[in-house]
């Protein structure tokens, strides 16, 4: 099956890449032809089998709602890019300071 | 102090509880190791990060005192970074282990480095690791599969006696195969998934390397068993997993599965796979032919439900919880691009694959039918184990090690080396390869598959076969790799 660049432009929208357009062909035909691997389960009569959605034969365990032992080697601040007062310091984005900028002009 | 080449997990560990071997012996065994891999033009480089100096901080006692062991680079631990074979975490380094790290260090294990992999262990042939390749220690212009290739060969070059990695559709159990050493991967909740970073959640499992099927197994006790840090990890006891007596595989049955055998199964492998199922025979165990129909939708099945849980998995990549955040984004749209343009080809592609396979108006004909399928191959496993089969026995791989670019132009060329590794992981089920012999030189591995949390029985029947292939001499040498002389 062909895939339009159409959407193979939606999916990766969706999926937060962006494609060049040496990826975007690349991308086509390489999906098509894997989905073309893939008609292979059309010819099994399913539609009485229920999906098998994992593997384990126990349903996620409840627990106390208690705060338990803390896993991590080091405390935060040791491994955090930027940390003021006990708060993480992020850094601010581009769009955010030109809205700023648009904000403080007016 | 002398230390004999090729000491099993258990004798060196013995060893140094018992003080008789120094662990700085044991470390200079694999610098040595290591600098012969990684010699001359084509350098096996199975690591991203090794530290074969320091004496570390694990336990002095323990089943696994003084021992070095590899882990897979998407293994977090605190002591080195944790890059998952990816630019898009360079730098990123885990404030805390992984359940299966900890107990390895508890045991008294020294985890010495991380080990190159096929980037987030999408991929088998380590082709696919951001960092380049890792080369088959056999014969290094060859692959060593993967994704866990660098653990495969860093016990196949002599560098470690065990390693872990992970399996998702067979990344344990081929890169084993292709290198000539034994892989495990256990059954789906054996062990905690807790500090793995995730690739396909349903499926994923973390596994053991060894150069011996009790190499592999000693370290598989040591990181089983039940962890409240992942609510699918099983509560179950972890038996021990010894060598099998001589001649116990009378009244074993064995299940011959005709679909693993196809025509486009390399001859050379065929020969191999039919020569140790005779030596199971001779051993005592019945062979009894058995069918696992739904086997040809494996794969379709399996690159449906992995990339789909894929594209949701990496979805936290995004600059923001995890990944690079490289500077200039004009909107948040655009930094979560330019975080994500830092994945490879191969993950981008699986990501796309996932993402189009759960979007509106495709989930039904492809996500939800893979799930209904998955069961169907599910079933046929418990078909055939509720029929009084112990274990089933295949090649692990159609083809032993390929050359390097041989199935990178196609994807879909590449995805049919897990052919007969994938179903374990569908399923669930615990699956061991071994090495049983050679073809041209190329090591060939055997794979046992048996029911829920009976690695039990895998071990019993590995080792068994694995001894009577070393009585006949045809084990694969483990100096081979290596040529490892004894050290001082």
């Amino acid at each position: 099956m062909a895939l339009s660049q159409t959407e193979v432009d939606q999916i990766a929208q969706l999926a937060r890449l962006a494609l060049g357009p040496d990826e975007r062909d690349a991308m086509a035909r390489d999906l098509a032809s894997i989905l073309d691997h893939m008609r292979e389960l059309e010819i099994l009569d399913v539609a009485d089998v229920a999906p098998m959605r994992g593997v384990s034969d126990h349903a996620a365990p409840m627990r106390a709602d208690e705060p338990g032992a803390d896993a991590l080697e080091h405390p935060i601040d040791d491994f955090a890019p930027a940390w003021e007062q006990g708060f993480f310091v992020v850094p601010r984005l581009a769009a955010l300071d030109a809205d700023a900028s648009a904000g403080d002009a007016s | 102090m002398t230390l004999r080449s090729h000491l099993s997990v258990r004798e060196l560990s013995a060893g140094v509880r018992a003080a008789e071997i120094d662990p700085a012996a044991i470390l200079k065994h694999a610098r040595d190791a290591l600098a012969r891999a990684d010699s001359g033009p084509a350098p096996v480089a199975a690591f991203l990060a090794v530290d074969l100096d320091s004496p570390g901080t694990q336990r002095a006692d323990g089943p696994l005192a003084g021992v070095p062991i590899a882990v897979k680079d998407n293994i977090v631990t605190t002591e080195h970074p944790t890059t998952c074979g990816s630019r898009i975490l360079e730098g990123y380094r885990s404030p805390f282990n992984a359940t299966a790290v900890q107990r390895l260090r508890l045991a008294g294990g020294r985890i010495v480095g991380k080990t190159n992999l096929d980037e987030f262990g999408m991929g088998s042939s380590t082709e696919y690791s951001a960092f380049g390749p890792t080369r088959n220690p056999r014969d290094r212009e060859r692959v060593p599969g993967g994704s866990s290739g660098g653990s495969a060969a860093a016990v196949a070059a002599g560098i470690v006696p065990a390693a872990i990695g992970s399996e998702t559709g067979g990344s344990v159990r081929q890169p084993a195969a292709f290198c000539g050493v034994v892989g495990i991967k256990p059954t789906y909740g054996r062990v905690s998934r807790y500090g793995l970073v995730a690739y396909a959640s349903s499926l994923d499992q973390i596994g053991v390397f060894g150069r011996t099927v009790d190499d592999a197994a000693a370290v598989l006790e040591v990181i089983a068993g039940h962890d409240p840090l992942d609510s699918t990890s099983a509560d179950r006891p972890v038996p021990e997993l010894r060598s099998a007596e001589k001649g116990a595989l009378e009244g074993v049955v064995i299940g011959v599965p005709e679909e693993y055998f196809p025509a486009m199964l390399d001859d050379g492998v065929a020969q191999v796979c039919r020569a140790a199922l005779r030596r199971l025979e001779g051993l005592g165990a019945e062979l009894r032919e058995v069918s696992l129909p739904t086997t040809p939708q494996a794969i379709p099945t399996y690159y449906i439900i992995a990339p789909a849980e894929a594209s949701s998995n990496l979805a936290r990549f995004d600059g923001v919880r995890y990944g690079v955040r490289p500077p200039g984004a004009a909107d948040l749209k655009e930094m979560y691009e330019r975080t994500r343009a830092l994945f490879g080809p191969e993950v981008k592609r699986r990501i796309m694959l996932g993402t189009y396979v759960l979007s509106a108006g495709y989930y039904d004909a492809y996500y939800a039918r893979a799930q209904r399928v998955r069961r169907l191959i599910a079933g046929d496993f418990e078909n055939v184990f509720a029929s009084g089969v112990d274990a089933i026995f295949t090649p692990t791989t159609p083809t032993p090690a390929f050359r390097f670019g041989e199935r990178t132009q196609d994807p879909y060329e590449m995805y049919l080396s897990d052919v007969f590794t994938v179903t374990a992981n569908l399923a669930g089920i615990p699956a061991l390869s071994l090495p049983v012999g050679s073809v041209g030189g190329l090591p060939v591995g055997g794979q046992l598959m048996a029911g829920p949390f009976a690695e039990e029985t895998l071990v019993r029947v590995a080792s068994a076969l694995e001894g009577d292939l070393a009585a006949a001499g045809l084990a694969p040498d483990p100096s081979a790799a290596s040529d490892v002389p004894d050290s001082h």
